[in-house]
């Protein structure tokens, strides 16, 4: 078994890890792909992960995980590249698509995967997943924010709440 | 029934339950600090959450009117309450009347108590009619600001003099820049 190499052997086979869930399903990934997340990454790069051991993650169910790690799986090469400055229009135009296809999900799997981004420190699904909530808050009026989120229609009492308070508001409105 | 399928419906938000850090990132990524300050209107949940926001940034982008951009900054300065701000920015591009001085001493005083990092503030370059004299254009003076590292001012108008605080130091700054177009 190879030594766990520190920088960027990337000298045959690449060095792989394992992930394991909440509900104990084990991953098995590059550990180039892993390390797109801050939190995980030191303890790659001290060598954890290989062999038998595997790194636990009891904040991650199994769905969100390989949801995840589809993420890092795709945009893994580009983080190598260094953000990949000399990347194709090509490329970018991909990872674009892939990345607005990934995100129109449901609003429940969306918020594991916030959740998950978030604890893991995956910068670019964070970033990501905020830019889509943004884009289903941008250019509504209140009451179309709350039912593109799913609220409940307001109750009288709520209405005549949310009328005053955009009295109150008035300059947020101009 | 309707109380069942209020219930229901409800179970669907979820975006709601996310922690504040995270609904920050999320306002700011709306790109309007009064976009941001709307959704205070969805819930009791949502009140709060713009004003402790980490940075406010405000930009007259497409906004015509000079009053509504000023009451945009007020409203947005008053009703933010991080007592520890990474970024406060103010930029006019658009609008061409004279601010008032006594308005941008108020903003300059919020950013001295609570900026820790970036003061960038832009005036209009261009007032509308300068000369008529109407408005004597009043010396700013640039409160003293211990906290940020980074203070970049553009006060731009004409006989406008910046002042700085006669004693004092500013002790984080790492970069400051200021520009009085004549």
């Amino acid at each position: 078994m190879a030594a766990p190499e520190s920088g960027d052997g990337n000298n045959g086979a690449a060095r792989m890890v394992t992930l394991i869930s909440s509900d104990n399903t084990r991953f098995e990934v590059e550990a180039a792909a892993a390390s797109l997340s801050q939190t995980l990454q030191l303890t790659i790069l001290d060598g954890g992960g290989g062999g038998g051991d595997g790194i636990p993650l009891p904040n991650v169910d199994s769905a969100t995980l390989s949801k995840v790690l589809e993420y890092c799986i795709k945009h893994a090469p580009a983080a190598a590249n260094g953000g990949a400055p000399n990347a194709t229009a090509v490329d970018r135009a991909e990872l674009e698509r892939f990345d607005n296809e990934f995100v129109n999900i449901d609003q429940s799997v969306l918020y594991s995967l916030i959740m998950a981004a978030h604890n893991l420190e995956i910068e670019g699904l964070q970033s990501l997943v905020a830019k889509k909530v943004a884009d289903m808050i941008k250019g509504k009026s209140p009451m179309e924010i709350r039912r593109t989120l799913g609220f409940p229609d307001p109750t009288p009492e709520e209405q005549a709440e949310m009328n005053a308070h955009m009295l109150e508001y008035g300059w947020a409105y101009e | 029934m309707e109380q069942g399928r209020r219930r229901r419906r409800y179970k669907r938000d979820r975006i709601s339950h996310l922690p504040d850090k995270i609904l920050h990132r999320i306002l700011l990524r709306l790109g309007s600090v009064p976009a941001a300050a709307r959704t205070s209107v969805l819930s009791r949940r949502w009140r709060r959450v713009w004003t402790h926001l980490p940075e406010l940034v405000l930009c007259d982008n497409g906004q015509v009117r000079i009053s509504s951009f000023l009451n945009a900054v007020d409203g947005a300065l008053a009703g933010n309450s991080t007592p520890a701000l990474r970024a406060l920015g103010i930029s006019m591009f658009n609008v061409l009347s004279p601010v008032p001085a006594a308005r941008i001493a108020r903003w300059l005083c919020f950013a001295s108590q609570r900026v820790t990092g970036d003061i960038f503030l832009c005036l209009p370059w261009h007032p509308e009619s300068p000369s008529q004299g109407q408005l004597v254009e009043q010396d700013l003076e640039l409160p003293l600001c211990v906290r940020a590292t980074a203070i970049n001012l553009s006060i731009g108008q004409g006989s406008r003099q910046l002042q700085l605080p006669w004693t004092g130091t500013f002790g984080a700054l790492r970069i400051q820049d200021s520009a009085n177009e004549n």
